[in-house]
């Protein structure tokens, strides 16, 4: 009678471990999920400026129409859908890189740099990639935890289970490390 | 090409020399405009300190008068006890008896001039403070920025104190000085002493002393992002039950060196690390070894509220040590300074985002 309510109380404890543990992992995985799409918001906040700011210096900057073209060509395929996670992320970067050396080739135009409407551009964009930049420290804190729970023991038992692997992280490049801004172009 | 170490190791030889340079162009002004101002308030402090003296010394005669009496009239001694364990000889305490009546008259009329001398040094003090304030604490403020604008007696609002949202606790006394309003660039600010208390029974215990200020956040904020000092080493398991949950969720930053000093909540986690950038926890970090006491954060609506906590009272003369101290002017002019510490090292003044 004794070793069945042990053995009762055993498998009760089990249970609710597992119960806690799955539990524990979802909620990781949702929050994972939830600060992806965080940074999706911000990421089409982008998308949305890009037409703008190629409207705004194309007259000016003539020289540099493939850096343009090229910029469009990536929002469209970012926003074209019916692409994995992992090829949003390396579109991203792509993205951010290209802007990048656009801004540094307004160096060369004075008077595009000093005109309202890119000025008005440029205050939106370095708004939208800080907001881009925290959206990704939020979800490499959330990877984090969610790895933690994947890779640690116990709980690594149950991940095995349901097939869970660890996330990348999100690669921020060492400039944004520093702070982010447009503005270190200038 | 700088490694990251180097460019530290650079940034901390710079700031070491802007802060001997300002120290030196202090002391040149502290010799040739304040030195004289403190030096010619010394014969009033003396005189107050002197009365003070009179004052203590009169109204410690007076008890010393008075407490034999009172030992015998509510029998917490009687005379054998007194006799064993003062080691007095009774016929001194018959004598004392004897003239009982006229002890206590002269220790009550001790007493009474004692406290009608203290109440009109009281005056004389608060006439000092004035005059010290201002023209000791203004001309420091006026030497850090002279547009700014110095009130001895005001203080920043309890409103404001209440939309920090830094302390939760009901105020019951509500007391500060020396408000500091002025701008530096296109910062605008708000700085000031506040000594708050709440009330327990007939006790009053301290919710916050040191200085407070709000200053023109660059970033546009909806929610809210606290970031308190991490009080002691156990704090840390216990973080995560979360015991600031009307503060928002906690979060977990990337520098160890701030996780270490501070722990954040907040309304959401984008929005605290859109606040709290790399530059910005440097900065905090930098803050908090700098001034070397707790110090927190609120980021709430056009604001960043900021409340550093310190024991003493700020900006004050000293009645029984001299004020002819350049440790002193040194110390109020750190103290004042925070400001632009806080709007420099935090880039507050970078208006590069959409908020203008």
């Amino acid at each position: 009678m004794k070793i069945t309510i042990i053995l009762l109380f055993g498998v009760l404890f089990i249970f609710f471990w597992i119960l806690i543990q799955y539990n524990k992992l979802i909620r990781m995985k949702n929050s994972v999920k939830n600060a992806f799409s965080g940074m999706d918001v911000q990421l089409k906040k982008r998308y949305d400026l890009i037409p703008n700011l190629v409207s705004v210096v194309k007259q000016y900057m003539l020289h540099e129409k493939n850096l343009l073209t090229k910029v469009t060509e990536l929002r469209r395929q970012a926003i074209d859908g019916g692409i994995s996670n992992e090829e949003k992320v390396a579109l991203d970067n792509q993205i951010s890189e290209t802007m990048k050396t656009i801004m540094i080739s307004v160096e060369s135009y004075p008077n595009l740099k000093s005109s309202e409407s890119f000025m008005n551009l440029h205050r939106n964009l370095t708004e939208v990639e800080a907001q881009i930049s925290a959206a990704r420290r939020a979800y490499n804190a959330t990877v984090n935890d969610f790895n933690n729970g994947v890779e640690m023991f116990p709980s690594c038992i149950i991940a095995n289970c349901m097939n869970f692997k660890s996330k990348n992280f999100f690669e921020i490049p060492e400039y944004e490390q520093k702070n982010v801004s447009f503005d270190n172009s200038f | 090409m700088k490694t990251v170490e180097q460019s530290f190791q650079f940034n901390d030889q710079l700031d070491g020399v802007v802060n001997s340079l300002e120290t030196k162009k202090l002391g040149c002004i502290y010799e040739n405009q304040l030195k004289p101002i403190l030096e010619s308030f010394e014969e009033e402090r003396k005189s107050l300190m002197v009365k003070s003296i009179i004052a203590i010394v009169m109204a410690t005669l007076g008890f010393c008068l008075i407490a034999p009496n009172l030992l015998l009239w509510f029998n917490v001694y009687s005379i054998t006890r007194i006799e064993k364990t003062f080691n007095i000889s009774t016929s001194l305490i018959n004598s004392y008896i004897s003239n009982s009546f006229l002890f206590c008259l002269v220790g009550i009329g001790l007493f009474v001039v004692a406290t009608i001398f203290n109440w009109l040094i009281k005056f004389q003090k608060k006439s000092y403070k004035k005059k010290f304030k201002e023209s000791i604490v203004k001309k420091i403020v006026n030497i850090i920025n002279s547009t700014w604008y110095y009130s001895p007696e005001g203080m920043i609002s309890s409103a404001q104190y209440y939309a920090s949202s830094l302390f939760d606790k009901k105020v019951d006394k509500y007391e500060g000085d020396d408000l500091v309003i002025g701008k530096i660039k296109n910062t605008e600010f708000c700085l000031s002493e506040l000594h708050t208390q709440s009330r327990y029974k007939n006790y009053y215990y301290t919710i916050f002393k040191g200085l407070f200020a709000h200053i023109d956040f660059n970033k546009e904020i909806k929610g809210k992002t606290f970031v308190f000092p991490e009080q002691t080493i156990f704090n840390k398991p216990i973080q995560n039950f979360n015991f600031f949950r009307n503060k928002g969720q906690l979060i977990k930053l990337e520098n160890p060196e701030f996780e270490k000093l501070f722990i954040v909540y907040g309304s959401s986690q984008i929005e605290a690390r859109y606040i709290l950038t790399p530059t910005i926890m440097e900065a905090m970090v930098k803050i908090r070894k700098k001034y070397k006491t707790n110090i927190s954060f609120s980021f709430i609506g056009n604001y960043v509220y900021i409340a550093l906590s310190i024991k003493e009272d700020l900006f004050e003369p000293r009645i029984f040590k001299s004020g002819i101290s350049f440790n002193d002017v040194e110390q109020m002019d750190d103290q004042f300074r925070l400001i632009n510490i806080i709007i420099n090292e935090m880039n507050l003044n970078s208006r590069i985002w959409s908020k203008e």
